[in-house]
């Protein structure tokens, strides 16, 4: 499989297994995702109560959830348990209160003893909560998706009978993640790919896409194309061809692709606290969204091809959740515009005219990537970005 | 029409290729950026001459109004170009090259505003070419990688063993004599650590000052670095005892010593102090020892002890004793030398026992020094020079000798740039005063930030002002006036008590609403001495005073509300 040929044979949107098998990662995810969030809730509990308290009441594994691998300075060893359920989870023993049992036990105080001087606290720091509510995000968005299709996904139950439940059920969640993730997962490259394109292109790509038969077997799985904008200008032939078609926003497919940018997000912004205890995190994201653009990059355009839409915008901008947000690492060169649409003249930047055909045939590429865009703003204004790879 | 405005070349976009204008009929390829010849424009434009445009962007302000660039500049100047009618309407406008991509200049085709109406109306067929031409892209599923655990996760309970400090419970267990038939064999090991008995003995000095002065720190020093050296060194040598990191990775001791430098120079009046660094190794031979002078007035002594003879059966150095025998008599005649810094710079467990076995017993004045929160370490370090960041691969020390050079660099580059402009202090008194290097280099950053800024109308130095000379004094257009003082802060010795005089002595001259006093003070200083400056500034904050230190990244002034408040909200991070 290289350039140039369809990629009918290796994303298999028209196959019902492979929508079941998607739909299950769903699932999975989900319940790891419902499992880890009633963790949160269930250690959140304990803030407030005093350590001593806190180990009579639900047993000694909660001392090693929060003073393991804390050293006799008061300092923390490089992959202590306490750091990860204070980096990740968000309870602590606060720091004084650790001198506390230093200082106590010094002066000859019974370690049982000091402990009823400590109290579990909520750690000062912005990641826990962040991680928890990207989770509650991920959870709204995948019980949606599950509904639509009547399905229930089982949570994943995460009892805290070992000091390391918390790590396996975070193991659980990341690897939940990357499976649907489009590097991992054709269907989410799918639903990725029909943000925002023109007709002739993706029909090239996926030569089966609108055929009757795998058009139903798409609506039953919620992926619904709607006409973003039309040349009407053109000749009615070429109106089709060119037409801008893209993911209906009241449709399940869009949802999906909510819920994996969630997924990337929840990733790219914690993987450096994640790898100090897993092996194997990376920022997906990034990772992803680079090879992309190596892929628009390793286009070359004709010197004769006479390009018109350069203009003059280069703002850095969102292709993941709408508007403004992840992209912004990656280089090349942005633009983004308003456009004015004229039912006769086509596309008006300002009062100058736009090739449309040219315009969409430099973006096609990255739009199929997921690196270019064209929003309908109102009806005679859309919003056209990208990225632009003028490099012969 | 028949002005073009163009705009100077930028010094980061320099030598680039951005586009150009053609007009046939003058035969001539205007070239915006920087290009050698027409040839490689392609045959066309062989025989053109060729102007070079020492600019990127050209802007018509004609109607049909079309530039070649609108990348955003500083500086613009209007000139009058003789063909520029010609150009206006003969030109022919090449899309621009994304900057970073130039290795060569595209091989480009015209196009005007005209072409692309006419190349509309026949769109049809152009169109059909144009989807053939447009290439497919393709799609790998890569294997989904599987994340695990680090095996070696840290369930370790450390806090279950401490162990019992006897010098806490002496006089609460009663003393029961024991006779011994024999001498008892006796084994001693040394559980706790340096820091457990310096908190030992920190807590009943701390609690004795805390209850003299009740002023609460603004930035905890102590829970960075273990202990807060500011606040410890006036007047009289002070002893550090500086463990060595285990790793490389870690290290920090050029990053100490240059903190040192700067505290020593604001508490002292002794300026620079004389410094040294000497690595002891256990194979010295006494007499070369005994050769090298270990006074510690005005100097910033650093020994670094690295053992290299192994430990015995109890797991002591086997050269501590003789190490102990360098420095006991040295450390015996601190009590009355001038201030200084005693750094010794070794491993924990021989700091310990030096602890306990000299400085407990000759020289209190002692404390030690340790990176407990690396994050907010990391942040003061950069801070300190400016703002500059700290590669996370960089240790400190790595960044404390990059940093405070390149602080120092910047800041040479400035003083030079502007120094036809900027008047030396003492030039308006007419008198011979030496004026410092960091007081002057900083008077040419503050013109470097203000210079250019649309509302500056006028920067004045060393004017005087009602009996008062400033180092700056910035007008604004609106009218507002800002009084600048720079104030390194060197020899002060209580930086509050300088600041204080410096705001009392030029508040006077401030007119209400219209005129604000800022103080300036250069990033060591202010960073290190900030729970000591904040008092003042919130002690004048409603009287239009203004406490600032250097951003070099940005070129700007840094309110230090800000520092203390990203000290105190950074996150902490203990390793």
């Amino acid at each position: 499989m290289g350039p140039g040929s369809s990629l009918d044979d290796v994303i298999k949107y028209y196959e019902e297994d492979s929508w079941k098998r998607f739909i299950e990662k769903i699932a999975n995810l989900c319940g790891v995702v419902e499992g880890v969030i009633r963790l949160y809730n269930e250690l959140r509990k304990l803030v407030g109560q005093t350590l001593y308290d806190v180990i009579n009441k639900y047993g000694n594994v909660y001392e090693k959830i929060l003073l393991g691998g804390i050293m006799q300075e008061g300092t923390s060893t490089e992959h202590s348990l306490a750091k990860f359920y204070k980096e990740i989870f968000g309870i602590c023993v606060d720091y004084p209160d650790i001198n506390a049992i230093i200082r106590l036990q010094e002066d000859g105080v019974s370690y049982e003893t000091a402990l009823k001087e400590v109290k579990v606290v909520k750690a000062d720091s912005e990641v826990p909560d962040k991680i928890f509510y990207y989770l509650e995000e991920i959870y709204n968005l995948s019980s949606q998706i599950l509904q639509v299709f009547k399905k229930k996904s089982e949570a994943k139950v995460y009892k805290v009978n070992s000091p390391t439940i918390g790590v396996e059920a975070h193991r659980d969640l990341l690897n939940a993640l990357l499976e649907i993730l489009p590097q991992y997962e054709p269907l989410s490259f799918f639903i990725i790919s029909l943000y925002s394109v023109p007709r002739f292109y993706l029909e090239r790509h996926y030569p089966k896409l609108f055929s009757e038969d795998v058009q139903e077997l798409l609506k039953n799985y919620g992926v619904h194309l709607h006409v973003i904008l039309e040349p009407n200008h053109m000749p009615k032939q070429e109106r089709e061809n060119w037409a801008i078609i893209g993911l209906d926003r009241n449709c399940v497919a869009w949802l999906i692709r909510e819920l994996i940018m969630w997924a990337f997000k929840l990733i790219r912004e914690t993987h450096s606290i994640y790898s100090k205890y897993y092996t194997g995190i990376e920022d997906e994201f990034k990772k992803y969204w680079w090879s992309q653009l190596d892929k628009l990059r390793a286009i070359r355009i004709p010197s004769d091809m006479p390009w018109s839409c350069g203009r003059r915008g280069y703002k850095i901008d969102t292709l993941g959740n709408g508007e403004g947000e992840i992209v912004g690492e990656l280089s090349g060169w942005y633009f983004r515009d308003e456009l004015q649409v004229d039912p006769k003249k086509g596309l008006l930047a300002g009062y100058q005219v736009v090739s449309y055909a040219k315009l969409f045939a430099l973006l096609a590429p990255a739009m199929f990537l997921g690196l270019g865009y064209c929003i309908r703003k109102s009806a005679d204004k859309v919003i056209v970005g990208g990225v632009c790879y003028w490099e012969r | 029409m028949g002005e073009i405005r163009i705009r100077q070349e930028s010094k980061l976009l320099k030598k680039r290729y951005l586009g150009c204008a053609i007009s046939s009929e003058e035969k001539t390829v205007y070239i915006v950026g920087d290009i050698e010849d027409t040839e490689l424009l392609g045959d066309k434009y062989r025989d053109f001459s060729l102007v070079k445009l020492p600019i990127i962007s050209v802007e018509f302000s004609d109607p049909r109004q079309i530039s070649l660039s609108s990348y955003p500049l500083d500086e613009t100047i209007h000139l009058r170009m003789a063909s520029a009618e010609n150009i206006a309407k003969l030109v022919k406008i090449i899309p621009l090259i994304p900057f970073s991509s130039i290795s060569e200049p595209p091989n480009v085709k015209e196009i005007s505003s005209f072409d692309v109406e006419v190349h509309i109306k026949n769109v049809h067929g152009d169109i059909r070419k144009l989807m053939d031409f447009i290439p497919l892209v393709d799609y790998t599923e890569e294997p989904c990688p599987r994340i695990e655990p680090y095996e070696n996760l840290d369930n370790i309970l450390h806090l279950r063993m401490i162990p019992v400090n006897l010098e806490n419970v002496v006089g609460t267990i009663p003393l029961i004599p024991v006779v011994f038939s024999e001498p008892p064999e006796v084994d001693i090991r040394i559980l706790t650590s340096v820091v457990s008995l310096k908190k030992t003995v920190r807590r009943i000095i701390t609690s004795k000052i805390s209850s003299i002065t009740k002023r609460r720190a603004l930035v905890d020093f102590k829970k960075i670095f273990g202990g807060d050296i500011v606040a410890e060194y006036v007047e009289r040598p002070l002893v550090i005892l500086a463990p060595v990191p285990k790793e490389d990775k870690d290290d920090y001791i050029e990053y100490l010593k240059r903190m040192l430098r700067e505290i020593h120079r604001v508490r002292t009046k002794q300026g620079l102090p004389d410094p040294r660094d000497l690595r002891i190794e256990e194979l010295v031979k006494d007499y070369y020892i005994s050769l090298i002078d270990l006074h510690v007035g005005n100097r910033i002594y650093v020994i670094r002890y690295e053992p290299s003879g192994g430990t015995n059966e109890l797991g002591v150095y086997s050269g501590i004793e003789k190490f102990k025998g360098i420095l006991e008599d040295r450390i015996r005649e601190l009590y009355s030398q001038k201030s200084g810094f005693l750094v010794i710079y070794g491993p924990s467990d021989i700091l310990y026992e030096l602890s306990y076995s000299l400085l407990d017993k000759h020289y209190l004045h002692y404390m030690e020094f340790r990176i407990t929160d690396s994050q907010k370490a990391s942040l003061i370090a950069s801070m300190m020079w400016g703002f500059e960041e700290k590669n996370p691969n960089q240790s400190l020390s790595e960044f404390a000798v990059y940093a405070d050079e390149h602080y120092y660099e910047y800041l040479r580059e400035l003083a030079l740039k502007y120094s036809h402009i900027i008047k030396l202090s003492g030039s308006a008194k007419l008198v011979d005063v030496h004026e410092g290097f960091w007081h002057y280099a900083i008077k040419a950053f503050i013109y470097e930030c203000f210079a250019d800024k649309e509302d500056t109308r006028e920067i004045k130095f060393e004017e005087n002002y009602s009996g008062n000379i400033f180092d700056v004094i910035i007008e604004r257009k609106d009218g507002k006036r800002i009084y600048i003082e720079i104030e390194t802060l060197y020899g002060s010795m209580f930086p509050a008590v300088r600041l204080r005089e410096v705001v009392e002595k030029r508040q006077p001259v401030l007119e209400s609403n219209i005129s604000e006093l800022w103080i300036i003070i250069p990033n060591p200083q202010a960073i290190l001495f900030i729970n000591e400056i904040m008092p003042i500034a919130e002690m004048f904050k409603s009287d239009a005073v203004r406490f600032f230190t250097l951003d070099i990244r940005e070129k700007r002034l840094i309110p230090l509300e800000y520092v203390v408040e990203m000290l105190t909200k950074a996150k902490e991070v203990r390793e």
